[in-house]
């Protein structure tokens, strides 16, 4: 019989270093238990009757949330983590017939899975945009078939047509691929303390495993469009929570940006399918999604230094919710791409000198991606982009795609170019320039729509970021 | 036997908090016999002692009127040679060990008498009654408000002050709540409000889970929000005030290394239940212990640190029960079971007093460790457990805003030509 069983606690991130927390304890599901001595390192005795014990660590810092692990008391009072528990605690004890004392060393993250959050939101959808009736909902049902979606998963499209690989010297063309399958984990994880992006959207592969041994993951962040064009129109207002979690955020701000529509993308090009673009060009790479806020867009992630340790932590995070105790701890090669007003917040990302001298940046970034980057952005976005790529034996690679030649974007490739529409690719750089008009007839070809001319724009803008970003994955910039 | 009523300050000259004068009207209206302090340097524990011990008369209750703190710590002289206008419970326990200042003796104060505390917060630290009790000859019971206390006019001829606790809400700021001299906080008080709510409704929300309630987020905000939106520091239905813990250096340590050194100091024993629901959510059910990260210079030449803790209070408007409740704290000197003072623990900040939560035990570790080697344990096995302790500062190097960005000129923040409506 264990005479005396003494716990006691410590806490830190997945690096080792010491996060401050409160603790509760309790055991057999039944009241909590007095904690002794010290609430920053404390000390429980445990019942004898004890069968099993749960610790909750709640750090006294807002950028961390609370770790919840349980263990089983065995009848020597050792104490054992059950199987999710397992990879957030370390247990190191000292027994002797009639007493044993152990030391729990938790492991707390800057991530939480709101998945269950999210999907409950995609359901409480606003009846009014700025204070006037509207069919969102209705407009989202024709838009995906359904509405809402039951989970995250991203169902097979059959009737998409995407950008055929390997692209001719001209022209583009797009054929429906039914070997495409997004056979991935999709999770929203919610990043603790942080100004913006609270919400970050993780598509992860079933075929990038999550075992004990594996390689550095290798990682797609997606910037989507600034949201400073949005105030007073969209993310706020009509009855709409706070940000990271409202309807807005959840559809606009991540889903349509995972999502392909029914049954074909060029229905609705606004849903970009960033995950299905992946699964079509092979690339084995995890696609991450961070929410950017109405007022602070990508907030902390403009230091690139900031994006590198938040992506451990995401490595971190999802390891340990597969069970992986001992994840890796550094990462593969990173890609960022951009869209729209995004391509600008990447230009100053690339551009800002702290960010050039830290090693994220340095080193695990291998590409760039610039999706229909805007006159205003677009002499930034080059300007910044090569000079960050430097000399060809850097080996960083920048791809443009865009329905306008502006000028900056001739330093890309000597004269003469194809004649557009034209994709034109080396290993470090892509320029694809697919013209506005051009989208008319190949809109008329897929699905046998006209568009109206003061729409074609706006059509190419986002068709450019949900067919293209096929093309960039697919040039071997993860391998 | 009427009640003695101690009075160990005077409210400063145009003090806003006259805390001591209606104290006074308070209990000049109960009856009994109120004891001014002395001077302004207000009255010292050896003098309530003298007194009593002239009076010569066994004491059935003896209320002490005092300013404290939650970090066990209230604002009187152990004796008129004292020079710390304080005492902790360190204090305390030195002088329990010194026997200065004596108690009046069992003919005065026996297991008969009752010691009322009305001061801020002090019945939160059960180190510091065990040690009160201590000093005064173990009398029957020692009581201390876990809350806020004030006294305040009731509007009511017939008595017209009342005694009132308050629920409160403690955050750690780098700023004093108001800069002396000034009537408002820097940035004024909507945007302090707003800042307040804000960093408290983070901290306190840490127990919402407790609670069970799913939508106890938004209700602890709107609580907060309720709280603070009338709320400046004179003494209403709800007020912000501040404590501040001055950080003495060591001799032959600079005020700096001294702020880097103090160890943590929480406002209360260690919590060891949840709250029941959202509303009881405070300083009694969500501890704030500061450090060393708390610490700021008052001086340009960084020659003083100290920490200030904002407070935002909202006064509970029923009359307090004075027994162990969720009110006051008592402390009960059954012979058995007192603990002893022991010699003065070795670090510095320990207001959290965590060894009143478990009463009888001791350090347990202490204990298994005993019985480990006992067992045939080894010293390496158990030194292991020691080892691999976190170290350094998770929180190093994470940034929670965005850094400064300069906008492109042509920044429109949207992909779209300018005639054209953004995606």
């Amino acid at each position: 019989m264990t005479l005396l069983s003494v716990l006691t606690a410590l806490t830190a991130d997945w690096k080792g270093n010491a996060i401050e927390c409160d603790y509760a304890l309790s055991v057999d599901d039944a009241g909590v238990l007095p904690v002794n001595i010290d609430p920053a390192a404390p000390e429980w005795s445990l019942p004898m009757s004890a069968q099993s014990v749960t610790i909750v660590a709640t750090p006294t810092v807002q950028t961390f949330w609370p770790t919840t692990v349980t263990f089983a008391v065995g009848a020597d009072g050792r104490l054992t983590p059950d199987a999710d528990s397992a990879p957030w605690v370390t247990i190191n004890d000292v027994a002797v017939p009639g007493t044993v004392a152990t030391k729990a060393s938790i492991v707390v993250s800057r991530f939480k899975d709101v998945s269950v959050d999210v999907i409950t939101e995609f359901d409480n959808v606003p009846v009014t945009r700025q204070g006037k009736p509207a069919k969102v909902r209705k407009d989202y049902e024709e838009r995906y078939g359904s509405w809402p979606p039951p989970d995250l998963d991203l169902v097979d499209r059959p009737g998409v047509n995407f950008l055929d690989l390997p692209v001719p010297a001209q022209g583009v063309s797009f054929s429906p691929d039914t070997t495409v399958h997004v056979k991935a984990e999709n999770v929203v994880l919610q990043l603790a303390g942080v100004v913006a992006p609270k919400l970050w959207g993780v598509s992860w592969p079933e075929s990038i495993e999550r075992k004990d041994g594996a390689e550095a993951t290798s990682f797609l962040v997606f910037l989507r469009q600034g949201n400073a064009q949005y105030i007073g129109s969209f993310f706020a207002g009509d009855g709409q929570s706070a940000y990271p979690i409202n309807f807005d955020y959840v559809t606009f701000g991540y889903f349509d940006d995972m999502a392909y529509p029914d049954p074909d993308v060029f229905n609705q090009p606004g849903s970009k399918g960033v995950p299905y673009q992946a699964a079509k060009a092979g690339a084995a790479v995890v696609t991450v999604h961070p929410v950017n806020s109405l007022n602070e867009d990508f907030g902390v992630i403009e230091s690139t230094k900031q994006l590198g340790r938040i992506l451990l932590e995401l490595q971190q995070f999802m390891f340990r919710t597969s069970g992986v105790a001992a994840p890796p701890k550094t990462l593969g090669k990173a890609a960022l791409a951009s869209f729209s007003s995004g391509t600008h917040i990447l230009a100053r990302m690339l551009a800002r000198s702290d960010n050039l001298a830290e090693s994220f940046l340095g080193s695990d970034v291998n590409a760039v991606y610039f999706l229909d980057a805007p006159e205003w952005s677009v002499t930034d976005c080059v300007t910044a982009a090569l000079a960050w790529a430097g000399p060809p034996e850097s080996d960083r690679r920048v791809r443009f795609y865009t329905q306008s030649l502006w000028n900056p974007l001739k330093k890309l490739f000597p004269a003469p170019l194809p004649t557009p529409p034209f994709i034109t690719s080396t290993t470090l750089r892509t320029l694809g320039y697919i013209p506005t008009p051009s989208w008319v007839p190949i809109v008329k070809a897929e699905i046998n729509v006209t568009l109206p001319d003061n729409q074609v724009w706006q059509y190419a803008h986002h068709a450019i970021a949900a067919t293209m970003l096929t093309h960039a994955l697919s040039q071997g910039d993860f391998t | 036997m009427p009640d003695i009523t101690f009075l160990m300050g005077q409210d400063p000259a145009g003090a806003s908090n006259q805390f001591y004068s209606l104290a006074k009207q308070y209990f000049t209206a109960a009856g009994g016999t109120v004891v001014d302090a002395p001077s302004a340097k207000g009255q010292t524990l050896e003098g309530v002692f003298a007194k009593l011990t002239s009076l010569g008369t066994a004491q059935t209750t003896i209320n002490i009127v005092c300013h404290a703190t939650g970090y066990a710590s209230m604002e009187f002289g152990l004796t008129s040679a004292s020079t710390d206008a304080w005492v902790d419970a360190d204090d305390l326990q030195n002088a329990l060990n010194a026997k200065v200042p004596a108690a009046p003796g069992s003919a005065i104060i026996s297991s008969k008498t009752r010691v009322v505390i009305y001061g801020c917060d002090v019945g939160r630290s059960s180190r510091f009654l065990t040690m009160l009790s201590g000093l005064f000859g173990d009398p029957g019971e020692i009581l201390a408000p876990k809350r806020i206390a004030v006294f305040m006019l009731s509007g009511d001829p017939a008595k017209p002050v009342k005694y009132r606790l308050a629920q409160t809400w403690s955050v750690a700021q780098k700023s004093p709540l108001v800069v002396a001299g000034t009537a408002a906080p820097a940035g004024g008080w909507d945007a302090f409000r707003k800042t307040f709510v804000t960093n408290a409704s983070f901290k306190f929300g840490r127990a919402v889970a407790g609670t069970g309630d799913p939508l106890g987020d938004s209700v602890l905000t709107s609580m907060l929000t309720d709280a603070a939106k009338t709320a400046t520091t004179a003494t209403a239905a709800t007020f912000f005030l501040q404590e501040e813990i001055d950080i003495f250096a060591d001799k032959g340590q600079t005020a700096a290394q001294a702020a880097a050194t103090i160890s943590p100091i929480s406002n209360g024993d260690p919590i060891t239940s949840f709250a029941p629901t959202v509303g009881a959510i405070d300083d009694t059910t969500v501890l704030t212990t500061v450090t060393s990260a708390d610490t700021y210079p008052t001086t340009p030449a960084k020659t003083a640190f100290t920490i200030t803790v904002a407070i935002l209070a909202q006064i509970m408007d029923h009359e307090p029960l004075i027994a162990q409740g969720p009110d006051y704290a008592s402390y009960t000197s059954g012979k058995a079971r007192a603990p002893s003072p022991g010699p003065k623990a070795a670090s510095a900040g320990d207001g959290g007093d965590g060894g009143g939560a478990v009463a009888d035990g001791g350090d347990p570790m202490q204990a298994a460790t005993q019985a480990l080697l006992d067992g045939g344990a080894s010293q390496a096995d158990i030194d292991a457990l020691d080892a691999d302790a976190p170290t350094g500062d998770g929180t190093a190097d994470i940034d929670t805003d965005a850094p400064q960005v300069a906008l492109d000129d042509g920044d429109t923040g949207s992909g779209s030509p300018e005639t054209l409506e953004s995606a």
